[in-house]
């Protein structure tokens, strides 16, 4: 049986968006705002909106994301039937600096021969700096800078901004999952560089995205940040989807082979659902490929689409078509998936330190919209399984 | 001569429209575009923004057109967060009649039985309470102060998929808020008791609507379908031979639709199909946070517990358990999970879990699932989601204006407090190509041309003639032409099983071409009087419910 595999955008219903994201909606096109929220409050739904209406009312603007895979994600998000002008923060600003400066920009040395070359920040803000009038027959208080996740550009970002001439922000932010801490920008940091009141910023306080099983179960894992509230759990209950946990590769339980037969055909009845199965680390992703690849269970629709991801990687992800995606937990962070697997989560790292782990199981557990799975392969781990719920009501265990 | 002169006045006096205004804010205001209805406060879930309607719970304030709208009523609409508008919306009341409560500016309400709102409103009266909810059938515009304040609302309808602005008049409108007047009071409610009520949820105005539009849309697919769809607006059908009473569980249709229950003689399987149906008005009425596919389930657990057939407590059985985990590492297929629970009452409840939204079941199609257990489906996916729910491509024009007046209508039926007319309802274009089970030959050349503007190639076979002679082997294609020699004539042929397949198909054909063949199908119809088409005639409801 031929299937259509396609996940369509479609816009929030009016009962889907709540009050203070309708408030967040309603602020001013010019102006510099920041909206803060935890994780499935809504704020990539409010960014998305955002720039959907500059794009309607021909405004210049660009929506700037932390890396490629947000970028890919929202993209399908945002609706093909938009022009997008959204790109990583980082490439963008790289042109940017070059094309008013003149000049290339300053970078650190690589950490190894032919690494990543990072921008030379202290050396960027010098540089703006000694510039005493930018040649500007393109001036830029007309433009309009909408940012999702702003807490993962550093403070000198926007600094440099501010100075580069920008007047007109939209930024979605939570301090609760910055990827790197020592290089973000803090609610307060974003605040006083914006020269946004604590009162005026705006704060997203409900899960939007999550069941509330699946929500109950990442505020479990809460690393507790004061500066991004706490997101108040979803009212829908559901008992037919709380999460599970499931053991395989042990005596009494499947093998691999039937869990990746499992995964297969839970992804044949939902063709148009994007499954993520989120891997502690590179050696698990390929185990988990491999294993998909090679199963053959009784199909309606034939195989559906496998694709992995690693970081580097140039060939984009189809965020557009259900099937199964495999990437690690580094990369997951703003990333959403209709159904989320965990796999082996007995392998996570750094178990030294709990807080950390706690947090990357946060961010990872939010990334379910409907259903969530955790699979644990026979090698028991103590701290991790000490971080897991023991409440049937939060967690099942199969 | 007389005769035309009357008839020339009565005309001029059905033209003359009542209008009556209800003070809000734009976020109410696009709340009620997509419920299709004003409601009590509860009715908009989480959302509701404080105005006129919290005050006289059960009740919506309107304001005759030029007497004055109170200052404070403005004030109210927009109190609650500082982004709100505020925004005034004009209904026109001439057909609505029932019981109507007036409410006086020391807040003093009296209630009249009245067969329309009066011209005229008393000179101590400050508005009229009618009875929630009214059906947006009835409104005429939508007014704003300034255009700023119009483009605000007009940009906030575009981020949501469930409103259609072009199907209203949205307006500055300077001279309705020049009625806005500071000296007018707007009274907090009165010692008044009984006449106002805790605030109450339309789940079963939303449920008909969701499930008479999936009906409309279904009913393109299939002869069943269209069956169905009669039912809406004639309740006899169901006795007079309708396909829909083949199946015990759809033939119960027609009594849930008109009066809320199921009839007596109705068997065991519709009565748990119809229960789940209950069950889901019932979770939404309560405001209950249980998901749709928890309260089926549950339903279906404590049915299992109390049913005595061992043929119908396995079946619940298995289905139960397939329900269960096919959300999760198991479950097999569809085709495996269809072939397990067969008949009317478990395959609809299967795609039921097993599919999210109304367009989702639209574009389902599997061999083994007939068209009865398809409109049994869209009738459980129409109530889950309601009206509210729908987006823009499931409601054209005229399907929400009658879909408006028959939520409504449904939930005036018990208390019997309000009676307003029903548009017409819109045909499905499968209605206008269909003569009982044959095809209706006088709109084959219609059919031909929403095949070819659709590209719907395989529906269309043209036969040429050559003429006679000696004529080449093979003939020259210059890109799309073909070159033949001497005069040919050329017969269209359309299949027409394949049109009314395609017909039936998610998704439609676009909105321009429905309407314009829709308009020639209308007009043939006029021109030819068929006596094929179905009659769905206009049903005047009655208070009670009864048509």
């Amino acid at each position: 049986m031929s299937v259509d595999r396609a996940r369509r955008f479609t816009l929030p219903g009016i009962h889907e968006l709540n009050k203070d994201q309708d408030e967040a909606l309603a602020l001013p096109v010019k102006g510099q705002h920041l909206i803060i929220g935890g994780p499935g409050t809504g704020k990539s739904v409010v960014v998305l909106l955002r720039a959907r209406r500059l794009s309607e009312s021909n405004k210049v603007y660009g929506t700037l994301v932390y890396n490629q895979l947000l970028h890919q994600s929202n993209r399908h998000l945002f609706g093909q039937n938009h022009a997008f002008p959204a790109m990583t923060w980082d490439s963008w600003f790289r042109r940017h600096f070059q094309r008013r400066l003149g000049k290339r920009i300053p970078t650190l040395e690589p950490d190894q021969p032919g690494g990543y070359q990072a921008i030379d920040w202290n050396a960027v803000v010098q540089q703006v700096q000694q510039v005493q009038q930018l040649t500007d027959d393109d001036p830029q208080s007309d433009k309009y800078i909408v940012i999702d996740e702003g807490q993962d550009m550093p403070p000198t970002f926007y600094k440099t901004l501010i100075y580069l001439g920008f007047e007109n922000f939209y930024i979605a932010a939570d301090q609760n999952q910055q990827i790197h801490p020592d290089q973000c920008s803090s609610r307060r940091d974003i605040e006083n560089l914006l020269a946004i009141t604590t009162a005026d910023t705006l704060e997203l306080k409900i899960n939007y995205r999550n069941t509330r099983p699946i929500a109950a179960l990442a505020q479990h894992f809460y690393p507790a940040d004061p500066a991004s509230p706490k997101p108040a759990l979803p009212s829908l209950e559901t008992s037919v989807t709380t999460p599970e946990l499931w053991t395989y590769d042990t005596d009494d339980t499947v093998p691999l082979t039937k869990m990746a037969e499992n995964i297969l055909q839970l992804s044949d009845r939902n063709p148009r659902k994007l499954i993520g199965i989120i891997t502690p680390d590179n050696k698990i992703r390929q185990k988990f490929e491999t294993a998909l690849h090679q199963a053959n269970p009784t199909l309606d629709h034939g195989k559906p689409p496998l694709q992995s991801f690693v970081s580097g990687q140039r060939t984009p992800l189809n965020f557009a078509q259900g099937g199964v995606m495999i990437i690690n937990a580094q990369s997951c962070k703003g990333l959403e998936f209709d159904i989320a697997i965990l796999a082996d989560i007995d392998q996570h790292q750094p178990k030294r330190d709990l807080y950390t782990l706690k947090a990357r199981f946060y961010v990872m557990a939010a990334r379910a919209r409907e259903q969530l799975m955790l699979l644990r392969s026979g090698r028991a781990c103590p701290v991790v399984d000490g971080l897991l719920p023991s409440d049937p009501a939060l967690l099942v265990r199969k | 001569m007389a005769p035309k002169k009357t008839a020339k006045k009565a005309a001029v006096r059905k033209k003359t429209e009542r209008i009556w205004h209800l003070v809000t804010n734009h976020q109410n205001m696009l709340y009620m575009l997509a419920a299709g209805m004003v409601m009590e406060p509860a009715g908009f879930g989480n959302k509701y923004y404080a105005d006129t309607l919290k005050d006289y719970p059960g009740k919506i304030p309107l304001f005759r057109d030029k007497a004055g709208i109170p200052a404070d009523a403005i004030k109210q609409s927009v109190s609650e967060r500082k982004h709100l508008l505020p925004c005034i919306a004009s209904f026109n009341v001439n057909d609505v009649c029932g019981e109507l409560t007036m409410l006086a500016h020391k807040g003093k309400t009296r209630t009249r039985k009245v067969k329309s709102l009066p011209q005229r409103k008393g000179s101590n009266e400050v508005a009229a309470l009618i009875p929630a909810p009214l059906p947006l059938s009835l409104l005429r515009a939508i007014s704003f102060r300034t255009d700023e304040e119009m483009l605000a609302f007009t940009t906030a309808a575009g981020d949501v998929t469930n409103i259609d602005l072009s199907h209203c008049r949205v307006e500055v409108s300077e001279p309705i808020f020049a009625q806005v007047n500071d000296d007018i009071t707007w009274p907090q409610p009165g010692d008044n008791p009984g006449l106002f009520g805790d605030s109450h949820i339309p789940a079963r105005g939303f449920a008909v609507g969701g499930a008479i539009a999936m009906l409309y849309h279904l009913a393109n697919r299939s002869d069943a379908g269209l069956a169905a769809l009669r039912l809406l607006t004639d309740a006899g059908a169901a006795d007079a031979g309708n396909p829909v009473c083949d199946d015990p569980v759809l033939a119960e249709l027609s009594s849930w639709l008109h009066t809320g229950i199921v009839s007596e003689q109705a068997d065991s399987r519709a009565r748990l199909y119809w229960g789940v149906v209950d069950s889901l008005v019932d979770n939404r009425a309560s405001g209950s946070p249980k998901t749709p596919v928890d309260v089926t389930i549950d339903y279906l657990q404590e049915q299992h517990e109390q049913i005595n057939d061992p043929k119908i407590r396995q079946r619940l059985h298995h289905l139960h358990g397939d329900i269960r985990s096919a959300g999760g590492l198991g479950g097999g297929t569809v085709t495996e999970l269809l072939e397990k629970n067969k008949g009317s009452l478990s395959r609809p409840l299967l795609l039921f879990c097993l599919r999210e939204r109304c367009i989702d079941l639209l574009e389902f199609s599997h061999p083994l699932v007939n068209d009865t257990e398809v409109l049994l489906a869209g009738i459980l996916f129409g109530v889950r989601d309601g009206w509210l729910q729908l987006p823009g491509e499931l409601r054209g024009k005229d399907l929400s204006r009658y879909v408006s007046s028959r939520m409504a209508a449904a939930e005036h039926q018990k208390a019997g407090q309000l009676s307003i007319s029903t548009p017409p309802f819109p045909l499905p274009l499968r209605a206008y190509f269909t003569v009982g089970e044959s095809f209706n030959h006088q709109a084959t050349p219609v059919a031909i041309d929403i095949a070819s503007r659709c590209r719907w190639h395989d529906c269309i076979e043209s036969y040429i003639t050559l003429p006679d002679g000696d004529l080449p082997a093979t003939f020259s294609r210059q890109g799309q032409q073909l070159v033949l020699p001497g005069l040919i004539t050329v017969q269209t042929r359309l299949d027409e099983e394949k049109f009314l397949q395609r017909l039936g198909e998610w998704p439609p054909m676009p909105a321009q071409t429905e309407a314009e063949a829709r308009d020639k199908l209308v007009a043939l119809t006029a021109a030819v009087a068929s006596p094929a088409l179905p009659e769905l005639p206009e049903l005047k409801e009655k208070p009670d419910g009864t048509a």
